[in-house]
């Protein structure tokens, strides 16, 4: 797994070095030391893994992930941070606290290769964006997602609103933006308003005006735009 | 399942020493009976000097110390502490008792006073029915009184005890991302360089130690609270390395003066997280301490300016400002200022000890 060490501290990245050098399957493939270093060496697709500080010079971790497009497994280190702790907890993030336990370190890196080797079986390597993961934030809470796991795209003013289980927090992109990014062959831009995620879709309801109406799954309901209603029927054969 | 729970008489105490106020109202008012009895006396009947003088006995004398014996028995039964709804059946039956027991007195002396003309059945009846009101209004101006002095003391209490609480909250302590970031650099270094690591603690540990103990002492002098910032600069470069530079300027008086704990090491720690931790070249940070007649100027600098997305960190100085407030009043001062790219911390101290009013 090639591994980035993000920690501003030389001491600090030298012990998670230091304890990492046990796992042979993890090649370290640089260090970063501050917010704006950590995006520039990010913005590498080849990078798997990253170890992440929070607290760091001119942004925390979260200002790192928020700045990607797409993001690699992340393992967040924090010394003493309750809220991102409480954070953490609530969505099920990996995140190791300092000093290190290595046997937690352990079973947070086996847990890191399950889930790269299934990102990697059912999603083989493609450029697209959506195969990728996005880190997400709505106040005190974030989520790292599969684009492909976001159910719906909505406008709110200059940015969309993504929709996934019970959550929609804001993404800081406009829908123009976001579906020049997305896989055509997965996600649908219904009207104006929204982007469907294909795979999502329940069922196609024909409105009286020739147009249709999309049921998703999580029982929501997209009306799709007289013109993109054209463009649906033929992507769907009807 | 519920349970009932009986009110039972609360364990009676022996009464405590009356106050003054007590003393005042027992003569004003059993001074205002007995002249009410002899004024009634000497308009409706014939003055005889025995009846006077039995007057100014009983009235004057028996009844204050019948009240006084009251007020014991209520404290060692405990009814000054029962709410005023189970205490009034008791006081007014103990009223009823004396005035009995008072008219009964009065009616035999009467009889034994030779040729006087004693009371007929009607006369008696409003005897005992003055003595009723006269222990009965004894009873409310006394529980009235009673309940305002409590009221009082608790709410001094409550003041006092509001104050100690604060102080405990607000004492200083080290700040939980620094030390486990320190015991982070401790386990590196104890493979890289096991001197250091060695030394890295004995720090460490004279700053927990102090930070421990800052709230048994109101005052340090400021070379002791100094010391334990060197310890703590010290800690800090081993984490930042040539990040911090640390810097100070100190009158040759001011070492002597006295600063509470914690207060010159919490502005330290906070410049170092602004002014080093969030900056990624680093940065300086520098302590002056100036002595001005009467007071203290003590100010911590760091570079950069403040940033306000920092926010929960104004905590820390949060607590500064209450501490000083509490110790020393309006006669300190605290402010955060951008001087020219620097933010500085500036607290000015009256020289003479703190005032230990706080202390309760």
């Amino acid at each position: 797994m090639n591994t980035l060490l993000v920690d501003d501290e030389r001491l600090a990245r030298q012990e998670l070095r230091r304890l990492l050098a046990d796992h042979a399957d993890i090649t370290i493939v640089g260090e970063a030391v501050n917010a704006d270093d950590a995006v520039t060496r990010l913005e590498d697709s080849s990078i798997d893994l990253v170890f992440l500080d929070i607290q760091m010079p001119g942004g925390s971790g979260f200002d790192v992930l928020e700045r990607l497009e797409r993001v690699p497994l992340v393992v967040f280190t924090t010394a003493f941070d309750e809220y991102a702790v409480r954070a953490f907890e609530v969505n099920a993030f990996d995140y190791l606290m300092k000093p290190v336990r290595p046997e937690r370190l352990a079973s947070v890196l086996d847990r890191t290769r399950t889930a790269l080797s299934t990102a990697r079986d059912t999603r083989p390597e493609r450029p697209s964006l959506s195969t990728g993961r996005v880190f997400l934030r709505d106040g005190e809470r974030c989520w790292i997602v599969l684009w492909s796991d976001i159910v719906l795209f909505e406008v709110e003013g200059n940015y969309a609103r993504a929709y996934f289980g019970s959550n929609r927090p804001l993404i800081r992109a406009s829908l123009n933006a976001l579906e020049a990014k997305l896989d055509p062959a997965l996600f649908f831009r219904a009207s104006r308003q929204h982007i469907v995620n294909l795979r999502f879709i329940e069922s196609v309801e024909t409105a009286p005006d020739d147009t249709y109406i999309i049921h998703l799954k999580n029982r929501s309901e997209v009306p799709v735009s007289r013109r993109q209603s054209r463009q649906l029927r033929e992507s769907l054969g009807l | 399942m519920s349970v009932m729970i009986q009110m039972k008489n609360p364990p009676g105490e022996p009464p405590p020493p009356p106050s003054r106020q007590y003393w005042i109202c027992q003569a004003a008012g059993w001074g205002s009976f007995v002249l009410y009895t002899l004024g009634f006396y000497v308009v409706f009947a014939t003055v005889r000097w025995e009846v006077l003088l039995s007057i100014v006995v009983i009235d004057g004398v028996l009844c204050p110390a019948l009240t006084h014996g009251l007020r014991s028995w209520m404290y060692r039964r405990g009814w000054v502490k029962l709410p005023a709804r189970s205490r009034l059946p008791r006081t007014i039956a103990a009223a009823c008792v004396l005035a009995i027991g008072v008219s009964t007195l009065v009616f035999v002396v009467a009889l034994l006073i030779p040729s006087n003309e004693g009371f007929d059945r009607v006369g008696a009846f409003w005897m005992f029915v003055t003595f009723l009101w006269a222990f009965n209004g004894w009873l409310m101006i006394y529980f009235a009184l009673h309940a305002r002095r409590q009221r009082d003391a608790r709410e001094l209490e409550l003041t006092l005890d509001a104050r100690n609480a604060q102080l405990d909250m607000l004492r200083a302590q080290v700040n939980p991302h620094f030390l486990f970031n320190c015991l982070n650099s401790v386990r590196a270094l104890i493979a890289e360089n096991p001197t250091r690591a060695a030394s890295m603690v004995t720090s460490l540990s004279d700053l927990l130690r102090y930070s421990l103990q800052s709230d048994r002492k109101h005052t340090v002098s400021l070379a002791e609270e100094l010391a334990i910032v060197d310890e703590y600069v010290s800690l800090e470069r081993v984490r930042f390395e040539d990040r911090l530079l640390f810097e100070r300027t100190l009158d040759p008086g001011s070492l002597e003066a006295r600063v509470p704990p914690m207060l010159v090491q919490t502005l330290v720690e906070n410049a170092v997280k602004h002014g080093v931790a969030a900056l990624s070249q680093g940065g300086v940070v520098r302590v002056r301490a100036a002595v001005d007649g009467r007071s203290m100027t003590i100010s911590v600098s760091n570079s950069g300016t403040m940033r306000r997305e920092y926010d929960e960190d104004g905590h820390g100085l949060r607590n500064t400002m209450a501490r000083l407030r509490l110790l020393y009043d309006h006669h300190a001062s605290f402010s955060l200022t951008d001087v020219s790219g620097e933010t500085v911390a500036t607290v000015t101290l009256p020289l003479e000890p703190a005032h230990e009013h706080a202390a309760g």
